[in-house]
């Protein structure tokens, strides 16, 4: 399936959508498909033609989504892929025979994008694949150095990040700091306390209970950004409703968001709703972090690795939202309840 | 406790003292084999164990094999600790149905009702000019029979205390020792005292951060010189021997490949099915896999009978310059 028949559009563009709105139908070869809104958002754009054949992987629509966490959409690119342009023909000067001087022929050729041909597949140890995979690295596009022509770790340490991936890092590095710049001007407090539980204590138990506190205290929805490591830099994927969940399923949840967090990849719905973010720190073995509030959420918890094998807490509270006391209350609710 | 004296005793003097300490020890202990008592072995490590215990304790039998272990097999069952010794470990293939299917089987088939609390000790390996028959490193047999414990000791201080654990363990041991280390005294002092050292548990040699060798027996041996050689390179080695190769304990070599990236392994038996195959295979199923930056490499005998002459029965098992070939084209070629 390449391409598909746009049939209709359900949405215009201003209108605000909720996760699994329907947005627009598509029929292919195969079946009719009718098209979700991912996550909550504003239609910005419509950019298909009803009845205009569509390929696969171009877009339909443009919406705006809440970026309420110091993610953005991972799912596509950052820079539009650069057009091939069309090869001009190359025009060979005739050699001269007549003269006994051999002079080297000037070939004229236009300047041309070197178009890069890959090989299907490449050898290389495992190391060096990893490396690549976690760099973003293309691994047919590193040089080997190795015996039979293998691509050695050192190979892939020496080369640069692709253009695409280095984008993608600053652009979610800018959206970082300016969020955390704008969280900066919301009235706060911070409080620490080293808890008497033990430090090695599940993510998942650590969540479940975090939202557990905040769901008591304000009783509305709770969605926890869970600090986490990607290839594009820090990344938040949004865990909601998880404090009626079970702590095994959400920890198999945690994990497997975890490790496509790592390669870049959030599921869209995770994007948004936060309320709160959790930052642990106890597997780099750091005691406490200061990360300040973001915008839209009235707290932050960080986790750290105290002496003792006990933990470090430290929560950031919006001022507008609790009472001093209250934030005290909420950290002494989460240790009874851990 | 540590020991302060420094007794460099050989492979047959520490067997000798772990045999001593446990029949000392307990009266069910005894030995028995050919020519284990007047004679004192074929190496000589029952030697004068007779005058001491008795021709009840140190038992010579006739030349049956399979008639040896299979007395030792019963003794054991009727509440007796039998240590059994084979002249050559290429005389076992005489005695392998009493070693594979009654001694590794007998507790398991009972549903743990008995116990075959044996010890086979067996001398093994080429060097000796000895030819085909008499010169095999037979370890990957046993280790490929479970309900066999497989000790491969490579110096004497790890001898005494293996073989001490041997003795207590309630099932079938192997004990293999290699006959060039039976005469030479070992780096290591012996310490004087008892103490054992469990059976399934690795010893990493030394440590270093550029490649990881695992070798069993007297390969062992000659990797530390290579390790040591190579370390005036520049190149620096862990090396681990897995002392017991079943049950095989694979977490410091775990740990040490994820560190180095390049894993060599050297065994004297031959490559084809060999034991040290294990290790790769366990490696490359691991997570230890995603870290290695070079191909594993493999040295082991060829695959081929031991053959007579000196030359011969020298380039037909890995030696000191082959490891220390191999050690440095590892590093060197993988980046």
């Amino acid at each position: 399936m390449e391409t598909g028949e746009l049939i209709s559009y359900h949405v215009t563009v201003g209108q605000q959508v909720k996760s699994g709105d329907l947005l627009f139908e598509v029929m292919t070869d195969k079946i009719d498909m009718e098209v979700d809104a991912p996550a909550d958002g504003t239609i910005t754009a419509l950019v298909g033609v009803v009845g205009a054949t569509i390929e696969i992987g171009k877009p339909v629509l443009e919406m705006e989504t809440e970026t309420q966490v110091l993610s953005f959409d991972f799912s596509q690119p950052a820079a539009p892929i650069q057009e091939v342009q069309e090869v001009q023909e190359v025009v060979v000067a005739p050699p001269v025979i007549e003269t006994p001087v051999i002079q080297t022929p000037v070939i004229q050729t236009p300047v041309i994008e070197a178009a890069v041909v890959l090989p299907t597949s490449v050898r290389a140890v495992p190391k060096a694949r990893q490396m690549a995979k976690d760099k973003g690295i293309d691994i047919r596009t590193v040089i080997p150095t190795g015996p039979d022509q293998t691509i050695m770790a050192a190979d892939v340490e020496g080369a640069k990040d692709s253009p695409e991936l280095a984008q993608r890092r600053a652009a979610n590095q800018a959206l970082i700091a300016s969020r955390i710049t704008e969280g900066a001007l919301i009235p706060q407090a911070t409080f620490t306390k080293i808890a008497e539980i033990d430090g090695k204590a599940s993510e998942a138990k650590l969540m479940k209970a975090w939202a557990r506190v905040l769901k008591e205290a304000l009783n509305t929805e709770i969605g926890v950004a869970k600090v986490t490591q990607s290839i594009y830099g820090s990344a938040l994927p949004v865990y909601k409703n998880i404090e009626s969940m079970e702590t095994s399923a959400l920890a198999t949840l945690v994990e497997s968001t975890t490790n496509s967090a790592r390669l870049g990849k959030v599921p869209l719905a995770m994007l948004s709703g936060a309320t709160t973010t959790l930052f642990d720190l106890r597997s780099m073995g750091i005691e406490s972090a200061r990360l300040g509030l973001l915008p839209g959420q009235s707290s932050t918890l960080t986790v750290g690795q105290a002496k003792k094998n006990k933990i470090s807490l430290s929560l950031t509270v919006d001022l507008r939202v609790f009472d001093l006391y209250d934030a005290a209350t909420l950290m002494e609710r989460l240790i009874t309840i851990l | 406790m540590a020991d302060t004296t420094n007794r460099m005793l050989t492979m047959a003097e520490a067997v000798r003292e772990a045999m001593t300490i446990a029949m000392n020890e307990r009266e069910d202990v005894f030995l028995m084999g050919e020519d284990v008592g007047i004679y004192g072995g074929a190496f000589g490590v029952s030697s004068e164990m007779q005058n001491k215990f008795g021709a009840d304790r140190i038992i010579d039998t006739p030349i049956s094999e399979l008639g040896i272990v299979g007395a030792a097999v019963g003794a054991a069952l009727a509440g007796m600790r039998p240590i059994v010794e084979i002249q050559f470990s290429d005389f076992t293939a005489q005695a392998m149905d009493q070693i594979a299917n009654q001694a590794a089987k007998i507790h398991f088939m009972l549903g743990g009702a008995l116990h075959v609390p044996l010890v086979l000790r067996t001398p093994q390996g080429s060097g000796t000019g000895a030819a085909a028959q008499h010169s095999q490193v037979l370890e990957t047999w046993f280790a490929n029979i479970p309900g066999l414990k497989v000790v491969v000791p490579s110096n004497p201080a790890d001898a005494k205390g293996l073989l001490l654990s041997a003795i207590d363990d309630p099932n079938p041991v192997i004990f293999l020792e290699h006959k060039l280390l039976y005469k030479i005294p070992g780096r290591d002092a012996v310490p004087e005292g008892v103490e054992r050292i469990p059976l399934g548990v690795s010893k990493v040699l030394r440590h270093g951060s550029d490649l990881t060798i695992v070798a069993t027996g007297i390969m062992v041996n000659k990797s530390y010189e290579v390790a040591e050689k190579l370390s005036a390179e520049g190149i620096n080695i862990t090396l681990i021997d897995p002392r017991t190769i079943s049950p095989l304990d694979m977490d410091p070599i775990h740990e040490s490949v994820q560190q180095t990236g390049r894993l060599l392994v050297v065994q004297e038996g031959p490559s084809h099915g060999g034991f040290i195959n294990e290790v790769i295979a366990r490696v490359s199923e691991s997570a230890s896999f995603g870290s290695l930056i070079a191909p594993i490499k493999r040295l082991a005998g060829m695959n081929i009978p031991i053959p007579y002459a000196p030359q011969l029965e020298r380039a037909a098992v890995p030696q000191i310059e082959d490891i220390e070939v191999a050690a440095r084209e590892i590093v060197k070629n993988w980046r």
